[in-house]
């Protein structure tokens, strides 16, 4: 049985995900970003970061939740498979990230009215008996709700 | 998110700037830029804010927010209007001011897959194609084409919508 390290999110409201320890790069401050009209409500900022402007998600919104009041925007890298170069995007977070310990004893299903994290989650595990789901970066920065 | 290869040449490009939005597109695609008080706002065409003569023509003046959504009423800051081609005839678009810009500007980066609004029955999809930074902030980046059809867009879902379509999902 192996532990793994990630990162829980708080996207407000009680919605939360954890990403692997690995993947969150940066916390910055939620107000230093840019609007581009034209774009979905729940990704509608950028944010520069290294040089690059990097897409800012609302997590909870684009899951068909409210949107948050976000303090912090974490900066995450992930790729599409192992060997591509790797992406960075931002997320809108409404309090600090906590890190955690994840056992494969801890994998638990998605909860059944939680369908919209289907699209974008890779798993599910367990922590004090509420249901956290495991983010796919890559799916969630390049798709569209259904 | 993708960067081009290809940073933009100083002398190319023009920054329509309108109210927060700083719009720049290749400078061959403003064919002429006139003074706001040179328009004819009477009797404006659907969805438009007045004539301008271009070419010998009387072409249609749209008011872009800085959301990009048409506006009825033409803002006081709206001192000019940029000319451009559209297919075979012109459309004018009222900008606040435009910029020959003469610093080179860094590399555009594209606009992030999921940014990108497709185009649906109720709403047109984004003229924007590329985003930059620029100064304090970020400047996008378009062409004729796509702001002439994204606003042809605009008119026709509000013609037959009978209201103006909004242009956030």
């Amino acid at each position: 049985m192996s532990d793994h390290n990630a990162w829980i999110l708080d996207f407000g409201n009680n919605c939360n995900a954890a990403i692997g320890a690995p993947d969150l790069l940066h916390l910055l401050d939620a107000h230093s970003t840019f609007h581009v009209p034209c774009t979905p409500v729940y990704c509608h900022q950028v944010v520069a970061w290294q040089g690059q402007l990097l897409p800012v998600m609302d997590v909870a919104l684009r899951l068909g939740g409210c949107a948050q009041s976000a303090k912090l925007i974490a900066i995450v890298g992930y790729q599409q498979k192992r060997g591509i170069n790797p992406e960075f995007a931002a997320l809108l977070l409404s309090s600090p990230p906590i890190k955690t310990k994840v056992s494969d004893a801890q994998a638990c299903r998605l909860p059944e009215q939680a369908l919209a994290w289907r699209e974008v989650s890779i798993s599910c595990f367990e922590v004090n008996d509420e249901a956290v789901p495991i983010l796919d970066l890559y799916r969630l920065f390049n798709s569209f709700p259904t | 998110m993708q960067t081009s290869s290809n940073t933009i040449s100083s002398s190319a490009v023009s920054l329509l700037k309108i109210n927060g939005l700083n719009l720049i597109m290749p400078q061959s695609d403003i064919r002429s830029l006139e003074l706001a008080t040179d328009i004819d706002f009477t009797a404006p065409a659907l969805c438009s804010a007045g004539w301008v003569a271009y070419s010998s023509k009387h072409w249609p003046v749209y008011c872009l927010s800085d959301d990009l959504a048409l506006m009825e009423n033409v803002p006081a800051e709206r001192h000019a209007c940029a000319v451009l081609p559209f297919g075979a005839v012109y459309i004018g678009v009222l900008c606040d001011d435009m910029i020959m810009l003469k610093q080179p500007i860094m590399p555009p980066q594209a606009l992030p897959p999921s940014m990108k609004l497709a185009e649906t029955v109720t709403r047109p999809g984004t003229p924007i194609q590329h985003l930059v930074l620029y100064e304090h902030g970020i400047a996008c980046l378009s062409n004729a084409q796509y702001v002439s059809h994204y606003i042809e867009q605009l008119v026709f879902k509000t013609g037959t919508t009978g209201k103006a379509p909004d242009v956030r999902p």
